[in-house]
């Protein structure tokens, strides 16, 4: 359908508005209060904020923004971050689900190291970005391995939770009706735990492209995260504002492109999003 | 009870894991410690971890920078939750406003912590207010949106009572609106609290502000690998703890709520 052109328009908004109404309806006021904005930082770091030599008004980030695109750093650095974010994405979704699942269904896999999975997981994920840099250098494979490692918690966690969560009443039918191991995974475990495990998905492409970001600011020279620290130490506010807004978009791009998908090709699943 | 042995497993998705699941954890360390020689330059085994730990602290670069880094978390932690908690108040109360800002808030909720840091590293400097406003930022949004979706489905029946008891408007908050929203605020800030202690670290790292963060960034830029680890264990640690006291104050303001 029209999944092309998505709206920014605030999900919690209404809630219970079938998915379909909720597209079509452009927010106007909301982005009218965008366009405000950008035109009152304009006025104000003209005027009141003169003061901070640091700060750059909306014409000047949009110049920036022009400048960083012509000189074709932009598209390289989007290209890299997204890449990057994307294949962590896609191998920690992979193992986490299948971890998730043998985590889930088996219960002596999961008496003997859920307790394990429970501490690693919260453990602050961004005091490995140091671990990483030192034992895999300032490298692609450290700003990989990274995004891996934060992203399959969240995935991880979700699955065993999706898979456990099978109310005993559905296992019971599938036994009432004889369905087989197979089966009853494909058919019963496997629907009633997608819509958990898609929150969790979506929770960790999020969290990728947040730790991309940080990787290249901290050990990786590449991408925006790179762009942004090397346009900072030269003084260039312009275009520290501007990649930010391009990290933002990156990040709500992706993030609406995962929902569009989910939309076109699990139309069932979409309300748990 | 005879007839519980035939009764199906039960599978309870918030089931306690049992303690016993700690043992590949605790094995992976111990093989570690067995295995891995005492001058590793990239896995020293967990003893030299404490060692290292022990040498900063005779420097007298262990307890201060983290001192710091804590302090900087709590501030940033309850400015983030009474501006989280307000703003969703506010914005929930009032379906118009909420409307307005929807765009707003989407956007500005999605922007990483990491590429704040250069734009409030220019605006404010390299100082710990400059952390505080990071953290603040990025780590209200949980609060702000827990809030508001329970201020959105605030009871009506409730306030109705409440008025006709004529109770004052101060009473209504306290008596009335508070309760109702407190759990949803408390949630919040359990997935804020872990947040705001992650970004407290990352800003220390990234720009080298006094805190744990920088003495970590510090010791992996001088291969020091087994102060490396030893601190993010440390890390670790106040990230466990950080989590416990959280969802302990989530059960007790569920029984104050119930």
């Amino acid at each position: 359908m029209s999944a092309g052109v998505q709206v920014p328009v605030a999900p919690g908004v209404a809630p219970d508005a079938p998915p379909r109404r909720r597209r079509r309806r452009v927010n106007l006021p909301g982005l009218a209060l965008v366009v405000a904005l950008a035109v009152l930082w304009e006025v104000l770091v003209r005027t009141v904020l003169r003061a901070f030599d640091n700060l750059a008004p909306t014409t000047e980030i949009i110049r920036s923004f022009g400048e960083l695109v012509a000189r074709g750093d932009l598209a390289a650095q989007i290209g890299h971050t997204v890449a990057v974010t994307l294949i962590g994405w896609v191998v920690s979704t992979v193992v986490g689900v299948v971890l998730g699942v043998w985590l889930g269904l088996s219960g002596v896999a999961w008496r003997w190291s859920m307790a394990s999975v429970e501490v690693l997981r919260s453990l602050p994920s961004i005091a490995f970005v140091p671990v990483a840099i030192l034992v895999f250098g300032f490298s692609e494979q450290m700003e990989l391995v990274l995004i891996m490692y934060v992203c399959l918690w969240p995935v991880l966690i979700a699955t065993i939770e999706g898979v456990r969560g099978v109310g005993p009443g559905l296992l019971d039918s599938a036994r009432t009706l004889n369905l087989g191991r197979l089966r009853t995974w494909r058919c019963v475990v496997l629907p009633a735990a997608v819509p958990r495990l898609l929150v969790g998905v979506r929770l960790a492409l999020a969290l990728a492209v947040a730790l991309a970001v940080i990787a290249e600011m901290l050990g990786n020279p590449a991408g925006l995260g790179f762009g942004i620290v090397f346009a900072q130490r030269g003084f260039q506010p312009g275009q520290v504002f501007a990649y930010l807004f391009t990290i933002g978009i990156v990040g709500w791009a992706l993030n609406a492109l995962f929902t569009a998908a989910v939309r076109m090709f699990a139309p069932r699943f979409a309300g748990s999003l | 009870m005879s007839t519980a042995t035939r009764v199906p497993r039960r599978r309870s998705a918030a089931g306690i894991p049992p303690l016993r699941g700690l043992a590949p954890l605790v094995a992976v360390l111990v093989l570690w410690q067995l295995l891995a020689p005492a001058d590793d330059p990239y896995f020293p085994p967990p003893s030299r971890w404490f060692a290292a730990l022990g040498e900063l602290d005779g420097a007298g670069t262990l307890w201060s920078p983290l001192l710091t880094t804590l302090v900087t978390f709590v501030i940033a932690l309850v400015i983030a939750t009474l501006l989280g908690a307000a703003i969703g108040v506010a914005v929930g109360r009032a379906p118009g406003a909420d409307r307005v800002l929807g765009p707003t808030f989407e956007f500005v909720r999605t922007i990483p912590a990491g590429a704040l840091v250069p734009v409030a590293v220019l605006v404010i400097g390299y100082t710990r207010s400059m952390t505080i406003a990071v953290v603040v930022v990025t780590s209200l949004w949980p609060v702000l949106l827990a809030t508001r979706a329970a201020a959105r489905e605030l009871d009506v029946a409730r306030l109705e009572t409440a008025r006709v008891l004529h109770l004052s408007r101060l009473d209504t908050f306290r008596k009335v609106v508070l309760p109702s929203l407190s759990s949803s605020m408390v949630l919040g800030l359990q997935i804020s609290a872990p947040l705001a202690l992650i970004i407290t670290i990352v800003v220390e790292m990234i720009t080298q502000v006094d805190g744990l963060g920088k003495q970590i960034g510090l010791a992996q830029s001088q291969f020091q690998a087994a102060t490396v680890f030893g601190l993010v264990a440390v890390t670790c640690l106040i990230g466990l703890a950080v989590n416990i006291v959280a969802a302990a104050l989530a059960r007790a303001t569920r029984r104050y709520a119930a």
